[in-house]
Parts: C-alpha cells; sequence; structure tokens
C-alpha cells in the first residue's frame, strides 16, 4: 500500500483515508474566484511541517508574494525552494534556485524550458518532496500536450519520490480540454464559488464525495458553515452554548433572557461559523422566523432535568426546520443529579442524534457542533449547484 | 469592478455625507455582505442586530397594519443608527447607517436612499 501524506485541509484526509497518495499527481482545479494558491499552500505548510521538502513553480507571481502570503496566514514556508519564472520578464533580479531566463510567454521556448526547469527540479532536489505547479494555465495554448507531460510527472514522481500539485484556474477553457487533462492526474480537487446575494461561498470537491464549503482565514483554509441556529425550550441553555463556543458572543437579553437574539462567531483551528440563538418564550416566537432564514443546521438543546419541557422542544424544531435541514439535540445540563440520560432523552423526543453534555463548563458543546457539521456535509448541499 | 469594489466605492460615497460616520450591508438573514464601519465595532454580530432590528420592524407594521416599513431608527445620545431595506421584499438585504448626532437627517435619509437603490443594482 502507498503511503498516504496529510494535506491539513479540513475533511479533505478524512475523505482521503488519511491524505493524498505519496507519488501520485493530484489537479486542483480551481474557479477564479478561489483562492487555489492559498489553498495549495496549506498542504505545502502541512507538508513542510511534517519534514518534506518543497519545490514551487511559479508563473504569475513572484517568490516573495507566496512567502509574505504563507506569512499572514501562519503557515510554515522554510523549505521552499523556487523555481521562478515571473522575475526575469519584469527585470527583476531574484535569489530562488531554478530561475526562467526566457520571457514568461505562452510561446513554444517558454512552455519546453519551464518544464526542463521542472524537470531538473525534480531530479536534483532529492527525494521525499511536494512539489507545487501555479499555475499550469499560463500553458493553456499547449492544452493537447498537458496529458503528456503529466505522464511523464508521474513517472518523474516514481523514480524522485515526490508528490506534485498542479493548480490549474479555468477561465473558461473548452470542456473537452479540461477533461482530457482531468483524466490524466491521480486525484482532481475541484474548488468551486457559487453566490447568493452578494454573499460568496466557496467549495471543494473530491471524487464523489460531499462537496466541503470553506473559507480561507488568517489561520489558512476553514470547514465554513455560515449559519446554525441553535434553539430551545426557556432556560435550556442557549445563550450559554452560544457563549461558550464563541468568545465575542453577544446576547440581546433582559434579566437574563433572550429577548431577540444570540450572536456568536465561532473561529476555531479547521472550522468557522455563525452561531444564532434564538430566545426561548413563545411570545418571542415570532422572531424565529427572521432568524431561522438560510440555515444550515440546528442545535436543539434541552434542559436534561426538565423533561416536561420536552413538547415545547419539538413544536420549537418544528418551526424552525424546513426541508429536512439536519440538526442534532444537545442533552444539556448532564452534571446535575437528576439529568435524565441522552439515550433516555434520545427514546423520548425521537430524534436520531443526541449529546449530552453540559454549556456551562464546556463538555461536548464543540462535539456537538462537530457531529452537527458532518450531518450537514453528508446532505451536500451543493449538489447541481455552481458550475 | 467586482462587485465588493462596486460595494466599497458605494459605501464611501455615503460616508462622504456630513455627520455619517459608517455603513454596513447585511443579509436580511443577519449575515454581514460588508461594512465600513469604525474598527472596534463588533460587525458581525451588528449584521446579526441589524436583521433582527428590521424584522422586528416589519412585524409591528405588519401587525399594525401599517403598510410598508420605511426604516428602523436607533436613537441615542450620542448617535443614531438608522436602518433601510434595500429593494422590496423581506428577503431583501439591510443597509444600516450610523450617523452622527447632529446630522441632517433629511440629507442622509436620501442618500441613505440613493445608496440602497445603487447596491439593489450592483445585487442583480
Amino acid at each position: 500500500m502507498e503511503m498516504k501524506l496529510e494535506t491539513g485541509i479540513p475533511k479533505l484526509d478524512d475523505f482521503l483515508e488519511g491524505g493524498i497518495e505519496s507519488k501520485s499527481c493530484v489537479l486542483v482545479l480551481a474557479d477564479p474566484l478561489v483562492d487555489a494558491a492559498t489553498f495549495v499552500q496549506q498542504i505545502v505548510s502541512k507538508r513542510i511541517s511534517e519534514g518534506d521538502k518543497c519545490v514551487y513553480l511559479l508563473t504569475n507571481k513572484l517568490p516573495d508574494d507566496v512567502e509574505r502570503n504563507m506569512y499572514q496566514h501562519g503557515f510554515a514556508k522554510d523549505k521552499i525552494v523556487f523555481i521562478d519564472c515571473l522575475s526575469h520578464t519584469i527585470g527583476k533580479e531574484s535569489s530562488a534556485s531554478y530561475v526562467l531566463k526566457l520571457p514568461i510567454t505562452n510561446g513554444r521556448p517558454t512552455w519546453e524550458e519551464v518544464k526542463n526547469l521542472w524537470r531538473e527540479a525534480m531530479e536534483k532536489e532529492g527525494e521525499h518532496k511536494f512539489a507545487v505547479w501555479d499555475c499550469l494555465e499560463t500553458f493553456m495554448g499547449f492544452a493537447e500536450e498537458i496529458p503528456e507531460f503529466i505522464k511523464e510527472c508521474k513517472e518523474l514522481n516514481e523514480k524522485t519520490k515526490t508528490t506534485s500539485a498542479f493548480i490549474l484556474t479555468d477561465w473558461g477553457y473548452k470542456k473537452e480540454e479540461i477533461e482530457k487533462i482531468k483524466e490524466v492526474f491521480d486525484l482532481v480537487i475541484e474548488t468551486a464559488t457559487i453566490h447568493k446575494k452578494l454573499h460568496y461561498l466557496n467549495y471543494y470537491k473530491v471524487d464523489d464525495k460531499p462537496a466541503v464549503p470553506f473559507q480561507i482565514t488568517l489561520t489558512g483554509v476553514s470547514l465554513y458553515i455560515p449559519k446554525i441556529l441553535v434553539t430551545g425550550p426557556y432556560n435550556a441553555g442557549k445563550s450559554t452554548l452560544v457563549k461558550q463556543l464563541s468568545e465575542t458572543a453577544v446576547s440581546i437579553d433582559r434579566l437574563g433572557t433572550t429577548v431577540a437574539l444570540d450572536h456568536g462567531y465561532v473561529e476555531r483551528k479547521g472550522f468557522v461559523c455563525n452561531l444564532f440563538g434564538t430566545p426561548g418564550q413563545e411570545r418571542f416566537d415570532w422572531i424565529m422566523e427572521v432568524l431561522s432564514r438560510d440555515i444550515w443546521g440546528v442545535i436543539l438543546i434541552v434542559d436534561s432535568t426538565q423533561p416536561e419541557t420536552f413538547p415545547r422542544a419539538l413544536e420549537m424544531l418544528e418551526k424552525v426546520k424546513k426541508e429536512h435541514i439536519p440538526f442534532v439535540v444537545f442533552a444539556n445540563k448532564q452534571d446535575l443529579e437528576n439529568a435524565l440520560s441522552p439515550e433516555e432523552i434520545k427514546e423520548r423526543l425521537g430524534v436520531p442524534i443526541v449529546i449530552g453534555g453540559s454549556a456551562l463548563k464546556g463538555e461536548n458543546t464543540e462535539k456537538a457542533l462537530l457531529i452537527l457539521f458532518d450531518e450537514i456535509l453528508k446532505r451536500n448541499v451543493f449538489r447541481g449547484e455552481g458550475k | 469592478m467586482s462587485k465588493e469594489e462596486e460595494l466599497k466605492t458605494a459605501l464611501e460615497d455615503l460616508k462622504n455625507v456630513s455627520g455619517v460616520v459608517g455603513s454596513a450591508v447585511v443579509t436580511s438573514d443577519g449575515l454581514l455582505i460588508y461594512s465600513d464601519l469604525p474598527e472596534s465595532v463588533n460587525k458581525r454580530a451588528l449584521a446579526a442586530m441589524a436583521a433582527a432590528i428590521v424584522g422586528t420592524g416589519m412585524q409591528v407594521t405588519k401587525e399594525l397594519e401599517m403598510g410598508m416599513l420605511n426604516e428602523v431608527m436607533v436613537e441615542a445620545k450620542e448617535g443614531k443608527f438608522i436602518s433601510i431595506s434595500v429593494g422590496t421584499d423581506e428577503e431583501s438585504p439591510i443597509l444600516s447607517t450610523l450617523v452622527s448626532p447632529r446630522a441632517n437627517l433629511g440629507l442622509v435619509m436620501l442618500e441613505m436612499e440613493k445608496a440602497a437603490k445603487r447596491i439593489q443594482r450592483i445585487m442583480e
């Protein structure tokens, strides 16, 4: 069996059962609106922190640009050997190990010379390296020759124990050309953007796995769920849960009772989301309609010591949960003596997923969120969207 | 110009009106689209609040049969926070503007309406 290389991209390593295969050729096929370079640099950073060397070929930016971008995202960036194809064209001195001495055009001599530099670096820079070609679209004029070159790269990878990733941003090339290129790669990661009411959402997709919405933040590539609703009966602990998960949470309350909403922005390693908490009392039910617009998932929170509130909990769930939106039940206050067990609550409510914990003490709060994320991904909401 | 840049320019022009401190455009369900409010503001939380107050305002006008909502204004000693709907239906985004206490409100409202029309065009 081939060794797997972790990528550090949320969910990708799970989907690929450990990571991308060692010595494989990966295509990152991107939508112009997606920052594919930063996406790939996240993988570079992960590989460097695992001890690999990295070779990075650049056709449309400078090594400094890459280093600066990687620094801004807190990525590891030592041990990068650059193949600089741009500096010569703009008349800039380059300290890169490999420098293209021809103007970077889409002409034949440039294409041949860039390929030669790549071959040279593959041979010279030793084994166990991760190589990036950023970006392939510069040479889409030779689209017919690209599959042949990738086949050669696969042999080079085998020989020099290298794993490589090629970035190709699809500016609207012929479908057949793209298909032919996709075919030769061992793995294709497609990224795209959809936009709705000015809200842009990136996602990536591999094989038949569900699409993963992501956002590139200052800490790198994160799973991104725009909106999760936290609801449940009066005094179940909704505001406490939101506050527990978000340091910048805001609650609009009077004497400890939420009268409008709670809001929390959660940014943790690997995931980002917005939590919206509803009031619990029936007299505020109308606001749930406003808050439950375009939600991706629901956390229904119940007080495990108050089974008499369970019918109200189910009623609230009915109100917000349109069109089979995924939900989990958080059985709160498990630390109290007379709490019903999560299993018992599951039976009483007749729901598939109940997670027991304590919002106050932060027990299982993050776990509940992560389980809900998985349920959301399983729904594969992007099917048929985008391009 | 990208949509984001267009939006930025629209809000910049609004900011040039005397007394306007900054603005935010948010979706009706409370997610931030763009804002040039001061750095110190928790903009994502404010986006949620703006959606909640406009949602509440719409609910009140419906309940009292007052017709279409024009704006929601939060008036305080140190400023005014005005929110209007960008478009005509409940799902239209919201433009919220923070205004200093002594601003010419008529002018600000007029410029907000103008900006809203511009934003509506950008979104199409």
